[in-house]
C-alpha cells in the first residue's frame, strides 16, 4: 500500500511540474491548457467510469453545464470569475443530482440515457426562447473577464485536484468499495457497502471535476456557442483517452491524453478527417485486441502500475 | 382543429418511417446483444447512395432500393465476420460494444468526409411528382407518403421474416434465450450473421428515405439519428423488432404534435422522452421484464 | 433481550413475481447458537427466503425481525452491518479483485469492529492465493471465499445456500464441522441444503417448505416419516 502511495505522488508531481515549466518553454498555451483539460476531465470519467464501470457517454453535459453556468454568473452578478469557476463545479453537482436515478439503468441504458441527458440540457440552452437569459445558440461572449493567464493557472489547480482525488480513491477504502460495487453490486452490499451512496458521491465529483473544467474553459475563451461546449467531441475524446491509456489507473489516462491529444496537434487540426480515422480504428482495435489499455501491457509483466 | 389532424396524421406517416429506422438496431441488439452506434453511420450512408443515384445518373429513389439492400447486405458480411465474434468472446459484449460501434462509426464518418464532402445535399421532394395527397382535407408531400409506404414494407417484409420462416423461428428462438438455443442445435453464427445483414440493409432503406424525412444529408448526421433511433426502439422495447413499430408510431405522433404546438421545443423532445420512458419503465413499454443490460 | 430470545423471527413471509407467490405465510425461529436446517423441493422458495431475510427484494407481507427489531424495511448492508449475512449458492466473489480485497471490503464496511481479513483467507485455507484475482480460484474455493466474506462482516446470523452441492464426502463432513463450531460460539445459522445427510451431520431441527409454505417443523428424524414431506420431495 504504501509503495502504492508513494507512486501515485511521484505521479502527481510530475506532471503538474511540467505544466508549470513548459509554459516558459513552448508558447502554444492554449495547446496546453487543453491538454490540462483533457487530462482533468480523463480523471473525472475514470472515477465514475474507471472505478464503478458506469460510462456516461453524456459526461460532456456537465462540461457545458459548468462553463455556462461560470459565465451567467461572471456576465449578470459580475462576481470573480475564480468564485464562477466554483458555481460552474457546484452547477455541473446539482445537474449530477439530478440525473442520479438514471443510476436505476445499467449499461448501455445508463450510456445512452445520460447522452440524452447532455443533448436536454444543450437543447436547453441552445432554444431561442431562452435569448435573455443563455443568449440562445447566438452564443456567450464576455470579453471583460478574458484573462488566460489567471485562466491557465486555475486549470493546473483543477488538474490537481482531480489527479488527488482519483490518486487517493484508487488508495483508498473509498476506492475499494467503488471497484466492488463495479465488480458486483450485490456482492458489495452484502459486503456492507451503501452502493447507492458510494455510487452517488463518486458520480458527485466527477461531475463537479467537470464543471470547474467547463467553467475555467469558457472563461480562458471568453467567447463561446453551446455547441462549443456541449460538443459531444469533448466527451468521446476523453472516453477514447481513458481507454488508450488505461481504465480505473490513475496513469493510464495521462498517458492516453498525452499521446492522442498529442497526435490530435500534430495531424488533427489540419485535417480532422485523418484524426477521426486514426482515433475511429483505434478504438477498434483497441476493444478487441487491448480492452484494458496501454498500461495493461505493463501491468502484465507484474509492474504495479500507479 | 383541422391542425391537430394535420399533425395525427403526419405523425402517422412519420412514424411508419421511423419504425424502419429502428428495426434494424433493434434486431442487431435481440440477436446479438450487440448496440450498433454505427446504425447512423449506415443510414447516412444510404442516404448517399440514393443521392449520387438520382444526380449522376437520374435514378428515382425507388430504384435506390433494390441496389441498396443487396449492396448493403453483402457490405454488412465482412464487417461481421471481422468484428462480431471476437467482441463476444470479450469480458463485457454489450458495454465494448457501444465503443467499439461508435468507433466505427467514426471511421465511416471521416471516410465519407472524404468522399462526398462537407457540403449539405438533398434530393428534390419532386422526384415522386408534383401533385400532393390530399387526405381528410389536408396536404401532404407524396415523398411522405412514399416514405411510409417503405416504411409499412420494411416491417412486413421483417415480419415474415421472423415469424413465417424457418431461420426466423430460430432468429426468434435466440432472442429469447441464446444459451437455450444454442444447446438445441440452433447455428448462432448463422443467424446472427443474416440478421445483421438484415439490421444494416434496413438502416441503409430508411437512409434513401432520408432526405425527405430528416432533412438535408451530410457525413455527421449519423450519430444522432442513431440516437433517435434508440429513443424509438427504447419506447417499444428493446430486443422486441415488433415493439419497434409501437416506438415508432408514438415517436413519430408526439415530435409531430410538439412540432405543430411547440416548436421551439420539439428538438428537446425525444431526448426528455427517452429519459421519461427509461424511468418509469426501464424495460420499454412492452418490456415484460427488467433486463440488465 | 433475555438470552434465550430469538435472534430471528420470521412471520407469515409473502412475496410474489408477477403472478407467481415465491413465498406464501413462512414463519420459523431461529435462536443464537442454534442450527436451523431449511429443506424442501427445488423452487420451494428456500432462496427465495434468505433472500427475503437479507434484503434483495422487499417484501409484500409478514414481518422479519432480527434481535427484537422490525427489519423488513431496511436496505441490505444496514442488516449486514447490524449482523446478518449469508453465503450464494453459486457464488459471486468480485472476480477481478485480489482474494484479500474480497474478504477485505467486507471487513471494512461490514461492522464497526473490524474482522482480520488475512486470519480469516488463514482458517477458510485461501492465504496461499490471498493476492491472486479472486476469479482464478475453483469453485470450491470460491464457496471458501464466500464463507471468508461472510464472516469478515462478524455475523450473528448467517444464511448459509447450499454449500455442500459439489463437495465430496470427506469435505462435506470437514464444512459440517466447521458450521456446528461457529454455532457453538454463539451465531445463529440457517442452512438451506438438499442433501439430507450433510442436514444430519449439522442439525436436527429442520423446517421443510413446499410452494413458499412452511408444510413441516421439528426434528429432522420425524421430518422424513411425514407422509406430507415425502409427497412433496417424491410426489413433485
Amino acid at each position: 500500500m504504501l509503495k502504492g502511495w508513494r507512486s501515485t505522488a511521484i505521479v502527481t508531481a510530475i506532471t503538474l511540474v511540467t505544466f508549470i515549466v513548459v509554459p516558459k518553454l513552448y508558447d502554444n498555451q492554449f495547446l496546453l491548457f487543453n491538454m490540462m483539460m483533457y487530462m482533468a476531465l480523463a480523471q473525472g470519467l475514470n472515477i465514475i467510469y474507471g472505478y464503478t464501470g458506469y460510462l456516461p457517454f453524456g459526461y460532456v453535459g456537465f462540461f457545458g453545464a459548468g462553463a455556462y453556468a461560470g459565465a451567467l454568473v461572471i456576465i449578470f452578478l459580475h462576481w470573480m470569475p475564480l468564485i464562477a469557476v466554483l458555481v460552474g463545479g457546484l452547477t455541473a453537482v446539482l445537474f449530477g443530482m439530478v440525473l442520479i436515478p438514471l443510476f436505476r439503468l445499467s449499461g448501455a441504458y445508463f450510456s445512452i440515457a445520460s447522452l440524452a441527458a447532455s443533448e436536454a440540457l444543450y437543447y436547453v440552452v441552445a432554444n431561442p426562447h431562452l435569448e435573455k437569459i443563455t443568449q440562445g445558440p447566438y452564443g456567450i461572449s464576455m470579453p471583460q473577464a478574458y484573462d488566460a493567464n489567471a485562466a491557465y493557472w486555475t486549470m493546473l489547480g483543477i488538474l490537481a485536484l482531480s489527479l488527488v482525488t482519483s490518486g487517493i480513491i484508487r488508495r483508498s477504502r473509498f476506492g475499494l468499495a467503488l471497484s466492488a460495487i463495479r465488480e458486483n453490486p450485490l456482492s458489495a452490499s452484502m459486503s456492507g457497502v451503501n452502493v447507492v451512496q458510494m455510487r452517488s458521491l463518486s458520480w458527485l465529483l466527477s461531475a463537479f471535476i467537470a464543471g470547474l473544467a467547463g467553467a475555467t474553459f469558457g472563461w480562458y475563451i471568453s467567447v463561446f456557442y453551446p455547441e462549443t461546449v456541449f460538443s459531444l467531441t469533448i466527451g468521446v475524446f476523453t472516453i477514447v483517452f481513458i481507454l488508450f491509456g488505461g481504465i480505473g489507473t490513475l496513469i493510464g489516462p495521462i498517458i492516453g491524453t498525452l499521446i492522442l491529444y498529442g497526435l490530435y496537434n500534430y495531424i488533427g487540426i489540419s485535417t480532422p478527417q485523418y484524426f477521426q480515422i486514426a482515433y475511429g480504428l483505434l478504438i477498434v482495435l483497441l476493444v478487441l485486441f487491448l480492452p484494458n489499455g496501454l498500461v495493461s501491457l505493463l501491468k502484465r509483466r507484474g509492474v504495479d502500475v500507479p | 382543429m383541422s391542425l391537430l389532424v394535420y399533425a395525427l396524421l403526419a405523425g402517422l406517416f412519420y412514424g411508419l418511417y421511423f419504425a424502419l429506422v429502428g428495426i434494424g438496431l433493434n434486431l442487431i441488439f435481440g440477436v446479438m446483444r450487440i448496440i450498433n452506434l454505427a446504425h447512423g453511420a449506415f443510414l447516412m450512408l444510404g442516404a448517399y447512395g440514393a443521392f449520387y443515384l438520382y444526380t449522376l445518373l437520374g435514378w428515382n429513389p425507388l430504384w435506390a432500393v433494390p441496389i441498396e439492400l443487396v449492396v448493403f447486405f453483402l457490405l454488412a458480411l465482412p464487417i461481421y465476420y471481422l468484428l462480431v465474434p471476437r467482441l463476444q468472446r470479450s469480458d463485457d459484449p454489450e458495454m465494448l460494444s457501444f465503443i467499439l460501434f461508435f468507433g466505427l462509426s467514426q471511421v465511416i464518418e471521416a471516410l465519407a468526409v472524404f468522399a462526398f464532402g462537407n457540403d449539405q445535399h438533398s434530393i428534390p421532394d419532386a422526384v415522386f411528382g408534383t401533385r400532393p395527397l390530399h387526405l381528410l382535407g389536408q396536404v401532404f408531400p407524396l415523398s411522405w407518403v412514399v416514405s411510409a409506404g417503405i416504411g409499412l414494407a420494411g416491417i412486413v417484409a421483417i415480419y415474415l421474416y421472423l415469424y413465417r420462416s424457418r431461420i426466423g423461428r430460430a432468429t426468434r428462438a435466440i432472442m429469447t434465450d441464446r444459451d437455450e438455443a444454442v444447446v438445441t442445435g440452433i447455428s448462432v453464427n448463422r443467424v446472427s450473421v443474416l440478421a445483421f445483414g438484415v439490421g444494416i440493409a434496413s438502416a441503409a432503406l430508411a437512409g434513401i428515405f432520408s432526405p425527405f424525412m430528416l432533412g438535408a444529408i451530410e457525413p455527421s448526421m449519423g450519430l444522432h439519428i442513431t440516437v433517435m433511433a434508440f429513443v424509438i426502439i427504447v419506447i417499444g422495447s428493446l430486443g422486441n423488432p415488433l415493439g419497434t413499430v409501437l416506438g415508432g408510431l408514438i415517436f413519430g405522433e408526439a415530435l409531430m404534435l410538439m412540432q405543430t404546438f411547440l416548436t421551439s421545443w420539439a428538438q428537446l423532445f425525444p431526448y426528455v422522452l427517452l429519459i421519461a420512458i427509461l424511468l418509469v419503465k426501464p424495460s420499454g413499454l412492452l418490456g415484460r421484464k427488467v433486463r440488465s443490460a | 433481550m433475555s438470552p434465550d430470545a430469538p435472534i430471528l423471527e420470521v412471520g407469515n413471509l409473502e412475496k410474489s413475481f408477477g403472478g407467481l407467490k415465491a413465498l406464501n405465510g413462512v414463519s420459523f425461529d431461529l435462536h443464537p447458537g442454534e442450527i436451523l436446517g431449511l429443506a424442501g423441493p427445488n423452487g420451494s422458495g428456500k432462496t427465495t427466503c434468505i433472500n427475503a431475510i437479507t434484503g434483495v427484494f422487499r417484501i409484500d407481507g409478514g414481518s422479519i425481525r432480527f434481535a427484537g427489531e422490525d427489519i423488513h424495511h431496511r436496505a441490505t448492508y444496514r442488516r449486514v452491518r447490524k449482523g446478518i449475512n449469508r453465503t450464494f449458492q453459486v457464488p459471486r466473489p468480485f472476480p477481478g479483485l485480489t482474494v484479500h480485497e474480497n474478504v477485505l471490503v467486507a471487513a471494512h464496511y461490514g461492522s464497526g469492529e473490524h474482522a482480520d481479513a488475512m486470519t480469516l483467507l488463514e482458517d477458510t485455507g485461501l492465504a496461499e492465493f490471498a493476492d491472486k484475482p479472486a476469479r482464478t480460484l475453483n469453485s470450491s474455493q470460491q464457496k471458501m471465499l464466500g464463507l471468508a466474506r461472510a464472516l469478515a462482516t462478524k455475523p450473528r446470523l448467517l444464511l448459509v445456500d447450499e454449500i455442500g452441492a459439489g463437495l465430496n464426502p470427506e469435505e462435506l463432513s470437514a464444512m459440517a464441522q466447521r458450521l456446528r463450531g461457529y454455532a457453538n460460539q454463539g451465531m445463529a445459522l440457517l442452512v438451506v441444503e438438499h442433501l439430507m445427510d450433510f442436514l444430519d451431520q449439522v442439525t436436527d431441527r429442520l423446517v421443510v417448505m413446499d410452494a413458499g409454505n412452511t408444510l413441516f417443523t421439528g426434528k429432522l428424524a420425524q421430518a422424513t416419516e411425514d407422509p406430507r414431506v415425502i409427497e412433496a420431495f417424491l410426489g413433485g
